[in-house]
């Protein structure tokens, strides 16, 4: 019986979906949540954007194009584009504990439950017809090996072009020029196709000074008396870092953050670095690590690009904002950015997340482990899902969040 | 000063009492579904067997999965507790292997007995207690009659799976081609011994490694684990209570 209901909801929930008129009465809500709030804080400021992309994206009055983690959104602010990350939109669905649904739905459609289950949500929702239409998708093939066939399989599903941008593996001079490349000729072909003009001014110019932001929020984090809380909670903000760089949402976000950071209490917690993500359902991970007096002093995934954007040389700085990415991927860089970012945060342990299916965090777990042993830093995987709750293992969890902290209280 | 170390595993509880490094009394008892009840039984027992009120303890420290579970004045991880317990009674340890009841870790120590890194299975149950208690079912055999039977097989025979669930079909289908108890026996024994010794490979540890747990009680997998890592392994005189004599001394 309640399969039956979730399944005619969702039904439902599909047909509305594909009402765009029905979301211009968005706006309205948008409007009264705008005089309600004057001055909204972090919580608020989300809730409001979440409501205003919902309506940009099912109400579809600009193309919608689909996108990887590592695509810069800059590229499709500047195109007048609305963007949408799957990957992130998934984790969402996870916060809202729906995930079992779609989940269920792409394994009946014969997609394996050891494939990642940002991609198995994904393809859930698009075979529900739950996720925003897309126009088209772009994609680059990092960090994730799985994006391409991911992406793949989304453009039959939807009957959409795929634009993929193949950033190479190795770090040659000319990769830069090559990415430069495909990116210009993905412009003027969506110039040709869509009649989509770039202005890159502004966007470059709200992400620049967005970039200035997080770099101020970065050397207060440097501090050692500074944690953000609740641990693990900037991972939430990534939207921020990812999809709407380049726009005044963002810049605005970012700006409250600085100023509420500026005010936080000092801590003398234990200092972590967290790589890859962490578990979007609701979990207890969060409330242990703060328990066991462990912050979160920084996170690998707001690692952010060093460089500005130039309109005068649009496709190159995006280019070199790219592969920036590697940094998060291919071992040896990924190794001495951590231990890069182990100095700079003073950090005393290192947790990683091992999302399961994923070789690119979990590939290189070994020697990354070998060369934080060398600095006598300790390094805890925490083996689970962040999306599907089937692979999540609580007590696991909280042994080695607890033994993790008697190790760091040994250190002292 | 006295101590009491509660250590409420998946399978077993154990308690230590100790007084200035000196063990006065343990006590160990199946867990059952009732932690809470087992952990205040076996406290009662080891402070009989040491003539000792519960008004003398000056401190009661829980390990285990169930530690949150028990009246007791602070926790402490079964890392560290095991860590301590097995420091304590090697000294010069440099590793340590617990297979208990749930979970298998692997945990390398440095030369002052300090957790340098641990590694634990996941959550599934290959390689642990309750794999062997699986395949004893399906073998009808005892946990203790493990060392005997290994020590008699002859042929070898292998399960190509570790996951508790293919691996009960697959002995299932070995025994229907007649394979004998005892090559079965040491074939569950090796497989446990091989998950084990590739966490032990994974995470670097050498000699001196200390083997707690109730699965160190088994000598079909001790002797199949000394003979696959290439050297013997330290076991107590009573390897289940060594996460509750390193509880009682986090001190």
């Amino acid at each position: 019986m309640k399969e039956k209901t979730q399944q005619n909801l969702v039904k439902f929930i599909s047909f509305l979906s594909r009402r765009k008129s029905l979301f211009t009465l968005l706006g309205g809500y948008e409007w009264w949540l705008k005089k309600k709030w004057p001055s909204p804080d972090l919580a608020q400021t989300s809730y409001l954007l979440t409501i205003h992309s919902i309506r940009e994206l099912y109400q579809r009055k600009k193309p919608v194009v689909w996108t990887s983690l590592f695509f810069p959104s800059e590229f499709i602010w500047a195109g007048s584009m609305v963007p949408f990350y799957p990957e992130i939109a998934s984790g969402l669905v996870a916060a809202l504990r729906w995930s079992d649904f779609p989940l269920r739905s792409s394994f009946q459609k014969w997609v394996s439950a050891d494939l990642c289950s940002y991609h198995r949500l994904s393809l859930g929702m698009s075979l529900l017809k739950l996720f925003p239409r897309p126009d088209f998708l772009i994609a680059t093939n990092t960090i994730c090996q799985g994006t391409v066939g991911f992406f793949q399989t989304l453009a039959q599903l939807w009957r959409v072009p795929f634009y993929l941008i193949d950033v190479p593996f190795a770090d040659f001079s000319a990769s830069e020029k090559y990415i430069s490349y495909q990116l210009e000729s993905l412009a003027q072909n969506l110039s040709q196709e869509w009649g989509i003009r770039f202005r890159w001014e502004q966007v470059f110019s709200c992400s620049n000074q967005t970039r200035a932001v997080i770099k101020d929020i970065e050397n207060l984090r440097k501090q050692k008396t500074i944690i953000l809380a609740p641990p693990t909670k900037n991972l939430d903000y990534l939207p921020y870092y990812y999809q709407f760089m380049g726009t005044r949402a963002s810049l605005s976000f970012f700006t409250q953050l600085l100023a509420q950071l500026s005010l936080t209490e000092p801590s003398s917690c234990h200092r972590l670095l967290w790589l890859h993500l962490k578990p979007f359902y609701p979990n207890p991970v969060p409330e242990w690590l703060e328990k066991n007096n462990l912050g979160v002093a920084f996170e690998e995934f707001a690692s952010l690009y060093p460089g500005e954007l130039s309109s005068r040389e649009p496709f190159s700085s995006l280019a070199r904002k790219i592969l920036y990415s590697w940094q998060l991927t291919v071992g040896r860089k990924r190794i001495s950015h951590v231990l890069q970012l182990v100095q700079e945060f003073e950090v005393q342990g290192v947790v990683q997340f091992n999302q399961w299916g994923c070789r690119q965090s979990q590939g290189m777990n070994f020697p990354l482990r070998q060369a934080l042993r060398k600095q006598e830093i300790p390094f805890l995987e925490l083996d689970g899902d962040q999306i599907d709750q089937n692979h999540r293992s609580d007590e696991q969890w909280k042994t080695r969040i607890q033994a993790l902290a008697e190790m760091l209280e040994g250190n002292r | 000063m006295i101590t009491a170390g509660i250590d409420v595993g998946s399978q077993s509880t154990g308690v230590v009492i100790q007084k200035d490094g000196q063990i006065l009394s343990f006590a160990l008892c199946l867990t059952g579904i009732d932690p809470r009840k087992r952990a205040k039984e076996s406290l009662k027992e080891a402070l009989e067997k040491a003539s000792l009120s519960p008004e003398k303890l000056d401190c009661r420290i829980a390990t285990g999965y169930s530690r949150h579970q028990v009246e007791a004045d602070r926790t402490v991880s079964e890392i560290s507790a095991q860590a301590k317990g097995a420091a304590f009674l090697f000294p010069k340890a440099r590793g340590l292997i617990d297979i208990g009841g749930q979970d298998t870790k692997v945990v390398l120590l440095s030369s002052g007995g300090k957790v340098v890194d641990f590694l634990m299975n996941d959550k599934c149950a290959a390689g642990t207690g309750r794999f062997l208690e699986l395949m004893a079912q399906v073998l009808e055999i005892s946990l203790t009659d493990f060392g005997k039977l290994v020590a008699q097989a002859q042929r070898e025979v292998e399960l190509s799976s570790t996951c508790a669930v293919f691996a009960q079909s697959e002995l299932v289908g070995l025994i229907a081609q007649g394979k004998k108890k005892e090559d079965l026996s040491r074939a569950v024994c090796q497989a446990v011994v091989d998950q084990v010794a590739n966490m032990v490979e994974r995470i670097g540890l050498v000699p001196p490694v200390v083997f707690t747990g109730g699965v160190a009680k088994n000598q079909g997998v001790a002797s199949l684990l000394e003979k696959r890592l290439g050297f013997s392994l330290l076991i107590p005189p009573e390897p289940q209570i060594t996460a509750a004599l390193g509880a009682s001394l986090v001190l």
